[in-house]
């Protein structure tokens, strides 16, 4: 279980993180959601063992997440940056070797390279150089080589952060961006994920945490979660939560409250 | 960002790696045989065989073991050296124009190895026999390690460094290096700066074999440690903190590296002088031949680095017989315009 | 018996390199006076080489250079298969001066000497060392009364005017003659007294430090002169314009190896500078 106990955190006076508890069980898939500057992704980097926070203890496995050495910790949680970069002319093969530990034997490697890329339909491309591929293809080639540095450790599970990773993407790559994640999941690996779309962490996630100036203020079911008095208070804007045909509530902002339908029945 | 046009969409070159670097080290034997060969002295191949099975005259022999040998040492290992540390920091930087030179590594290098040439005198007298070749290097050391510590904790302040933050970093470095040189060639008396303008000119002629093997052993081991680096390398292109969630200790990793580029380029500096530009061309060269993978990078450009500082050598060797011009002005003949077209390339893009 | 012809040969080789040592064939001279004083001795047309000092006799201009005396180049030098590197103290780099006598060549440094008895041992050292032994104890006496002569003539002047010499220029500033260089050691003889105290060695002077040492002649080498942007520059400059000197243009100008070099030239270096000083 990954899991964040009573974190503080702040930058110079700034309170960022008070009192944040958040757990992340094996096949379990969460989505960290709330308005921008609500603490999520400090607590993501928090969670993933970047820094130590101010107050608090984040464990991995019944682990300090900060008392691993980087390489231990490799191996059971791999973390998507928000925007990832590369400042070399690698190919997508390439990329996804970064992933891989330096003891994975060479073919067991090619082998997990050719396999992650299959899952996310990159296999295509895997000779190309990942300066040439689209936007969208891009993050999906970090994203595999995310996907690819859990696959090579021999644990059974390991922990996916991934820090917004439909934020650049069309429609259509969200949706297959949370396919992959949400598959993972299904493999066993437990996933963290920080999402701006509501009706995203509502349709994919199996438990919503939503947070607001820096505190937890729900934890549950999608369902449970979003409801509209709570998003109309922490977004300070009107919203609606109507249920979708699937059963699963669907938000809407009020764009126009003269034209909503809500508003006029 | 990065050279997209410099790569094929396959990058052949990658597939047949063992050829490429055996050309490369055929290129690199040539050259050194070229080195031994070839001088203002004419010398046989009938010479060079005697003073191999050991039977030169006096003349030959001395050519060959006390000049040319050395000479393709000393320059093997600066090749070797500053090749190394540019790819190492270009690499950790994540900045194609970092070079020990253009950035104020060897500036500080050279300001330690003035220090000792101009105040040694003052700390501890005139230093003993044994210590001296020690004693220039080890100040070069620090010197260097002073400016990649600030240069690296640059890079970790802003989580990156753009180009031109970089090179006015270098800009402000090279300068409070040139103030600190003056003020030392101010206060050096006749026999001092005597040393100083033999050292500033640079040239890895100045080699004894003392000198010489003490550089080379330095440098090769600095040498060695930067090649085994070629994966955090490779992670550093993420950046530093993707680099760090895939498994790398960057803050040991970066101290490594600048560890073993500063002494690389310490005894360098201190026993051929300032040379430029190498850093920034042999990587580069580097990377259009093997791809961006470091681990054929730093092998790549170790090879170049050699052969381009052995060729620079062997050209101010035969230009202008019986007098020798520096070597720092070919290879800045070189490197300079090829550090400009990359400028120019880079502005062109937007790159800054 | 066959052999002994070749024990011979061997032996009228060995004789004629004992010769070759005693009166070198393929000279390379580098430094200015060192060369001057292998001219002096008549030897000049053994010379070979010469570095980008040497510019006395106008003879040795058109010989092979090897340029500059500090940045000798051991191989380049080599080439040129001389029997004998004569040169200055100062001639480097050592590595450069090692290297050279590891090949098995004759390198012979010359004793440091801006004294006029600094002169005469260079005089001595260097007919010795190409084997002109008696011809060097000639020269050496005869440059031994010339300087007692021109110290003479400098000593019938009663007058001691305070003489700044000027070298170049570094960072704008003047670089100035201070104590224990050749140029101070020349105005002293020369019966004047170097108007920068305080200080050894070549070194950039202040404006306000020039005015406050009030020289009544500026000294400069010719070739200097002209770099600097000519006589009438280097006056109204105000570190000098304010000075004695400059009010008075009291300057003089002297060929740089003539008045710095000490060579077998170093009486008369002395007599026209004296001469010059006051106004001669």
């Amino acid at each position: 279980m990954l899991e964040a106990q009573g974190i503080w955190h702040g930058f110079g006076s700034t309170e960022v993180l008070r009192d944040v508890s958040v757990k992340v069980r094996p096949g379990e898939m969460v989505a960290l959601c709330g308005p921008n500057g609500a603490g999520k992704s400090t607590l993501l980097a928090v969670m993933a063992g970047d820094y130590a926070p101010q107050q608090g203890l984040v464990h991995i496995d019944g682990q300090s997440v900060t008392g691993l050495p980087p390489d231990v910790l490799a191996r059971r949680r791999a973390v998507l940056e928000q925007t990832p970069t590369l400042s070399a002319a690698f190919t997508v093969r390439e990329l996804l070797a970064l992933g891989i530990p330096r003891d994975v034997p060479p073919e067991r490697a090619n082998l997990l390279i050719s396999e992650t890329l299959r899952d996310v339909s990159l296999l295509d491309r895997a000779d190309d150089n990942c300066l040439i591929l689209s936007g969208g293809q891009r993050h999906r080639a970090h994203l595999a080589r995310v996907l690819v540095q859990l696959a090579a450790s021999d644990r059974a599970c390991g922990y996916l952060m991934l820090d917004e990773p439909t934020a650049s993407l069309d429609i259509a790559h969200q949706i297959a961006t949370m396919r992959i994640a949400r598959r993972a999941a299904r493999l066993g690996e437990g996933v963290l994920v920080v999402l701006h779309d509501l009706n995203l962490a509502a349709a994919f996630a199996d438990r919503v945490v939503l947070m607001h100036r820096g505190r937890v203020v729900a934890d549950g079911t999608g369902t449970d979660v979003f409801t509209a008095a709570r998003l109309s208070a922490i977004y300070e804007t009107e919203i609606v939560v109507e249920e979708a045909m699937d059963g699963r509530p669907r938000i809407v902002p009020v764009y126009d409250p003269d034209t909503h339908p809500a508003q006029r029945a | 960002m990065s050279e997209t046009s410099a790569l094929p969409r396959h990058a052949a070159a990658r597939f047949a790696g063992i050829p490429v670097f055996a050309l490369l080290g055929a290129a690199l034997l040539i050259v050194v045989f070229a080195e031994l060969a070839l001088g203002p002295v004419r010398l046989g191949p009938g010479d060079l065989l005697a003073v191999l099975l050991g039977e030169g005259e006096q003349g030959p022999s001395a050519i060959l073991l006390q000049i040319r040998l050395p000479r393709a040492v000393l320059g093997l290992a600066v090749g070797f050296g500053l090749a190394l540390s540019g790819c190492a920091m270009q690499g950790v930087l994540r900045n194609p124009l970092a070079d020990p030179g253009l950035i104020g590594v060897t500036a500080g290098a050279a300001v330690g190895a003035v220090s000792v040439i101009v105040l040694g005198n003052y700390f501890v007298g005139d230093l003993p026999a044994p210590v001296r070749p020690y004693a220039l290097p080890l100040g070069a050391f620090a010197g260097g390690l002073l400016v990649t510590a600030f240069v690296f904790s640059l890079s970790h302040l802003s989580g990156g460094t753009n180009v031109a933050m970089l090179i006015l970093a270098g800009v402000a470095v090279n300068a409070i290096a040139g103030a600190l040189i003056g003020a030392m060639v101010y206060i050096s008396d006749d026999q001092q700066l005597r040393d100083l303008t033999f050292w500033s000119m640079g040239s890895i002629a100045s080699g004894n074999w003392m000198q010489v093997s003490v550089t080379t052993m330095l440098a090769l081991a600095a040498a060695l440690g930067l090649l085994t680096m070629g994966r955090s390398l490779d992670l550093f292109q993420l950046g530093e903190r993707a680099a760090f969630h895939a498994g790398i200790d960057i803050e040991r990793e970066k101290w490594r590296i600048a560890l073993m580029t500063a002494i690389a380029v310490g005894a360098v500096t201190a026993a051929a002088g300032p040379i430029g530009f190498i850093g920034l061309v042999a990587p580069h060269m580097a990377r259009l031949i093997v791809g961006p993978a470091h681990r054929n990078v730093l092998p790549a450009a170790a090879l170049i680095g050699g052969a381009l500082i052995l060729g620079a050598d062997l050209a101010v060797r035969l230009a202008v017989p019986p007098t020798e011009p520096p070597i720092g002005l070919a290879t800045s003949m070189i490197g300079g315009p090829f550090f400009l077209w990359l400028l120019m390339r880079r502005l062109k893009r937007g790159g800054f | 018996m066959r052999r002994l012809p070749f024990l011979f040969l061997a032996a009228a080789l060995l004789l004629a390199e004992a010769a070759h040592a005693d009166s070198p064939q393929r000279i390379v001279s580098a430094g200015g006076d060192i060369t001057e004083i292998i001219y002096a001795l008549g030897a000049g047309d053994r010379v070979i080489a010469v570095d980008s000092t040497s510019n006395h006799p106008s003879e040795a201009v058109s010989k092979e250079q090897i340029g500059y005396i500090r940045r000798l180049a051991a191989e380049g030098i080599l080439s040129l298969q001389p029997d004998l590197l004569i040169a200055a103290h100062d001639a480097g780099p050592p590595a450069a001066v090692e290297q050279l006598r590891a090949a098995g060549l004759r390198v012979e440094l010359a004793p440091k000497g801006n004294t006029p008895e600094g002169v005469l041992e260079k005089v001595r050292f260097v007919g010795k060392a190409i084997g002109l032994e008696a011809e060097g104890e000639t020269l050496a006496q005869r440059v031994e009364r010339d300087m007692a002569k021109a110290l003479e003539t400098a000593k019938g002047y009663t007058d001691t005017p305070r003489v700044i010499f000027v070298l170049s220029e570094r960072d704008g500033a003047p670089l100035v003659a201070g104590a224990e260089t050749s140029a101070d050691a020349i105005i002293a003889l020369a019966g004047a007294s170097n108007a920068a105290e305080g200080f050894s060695g070549y070194k950039p002077m202040s404006q306000e430090a020039i005015i406050e040492a009030a020289p009544d002649v500026l000294l400069m080498m010719s070739q200097t002169v002209e770099r600097l942007g000519g006589i009438d520059v280097m006056l109204s400059r105000p570190e000098f314009a304010l000075t004695p000197a400059g009010q008075e243009r009291r300057y003089v100008a002297m060929d740089g190896l003539l008045l710095l070099g000490f060579g077998p030239r170093a009486p008369e270096a002395v007599r026209s500078l004296a001469t010059a000083l006051r106004g001669g």
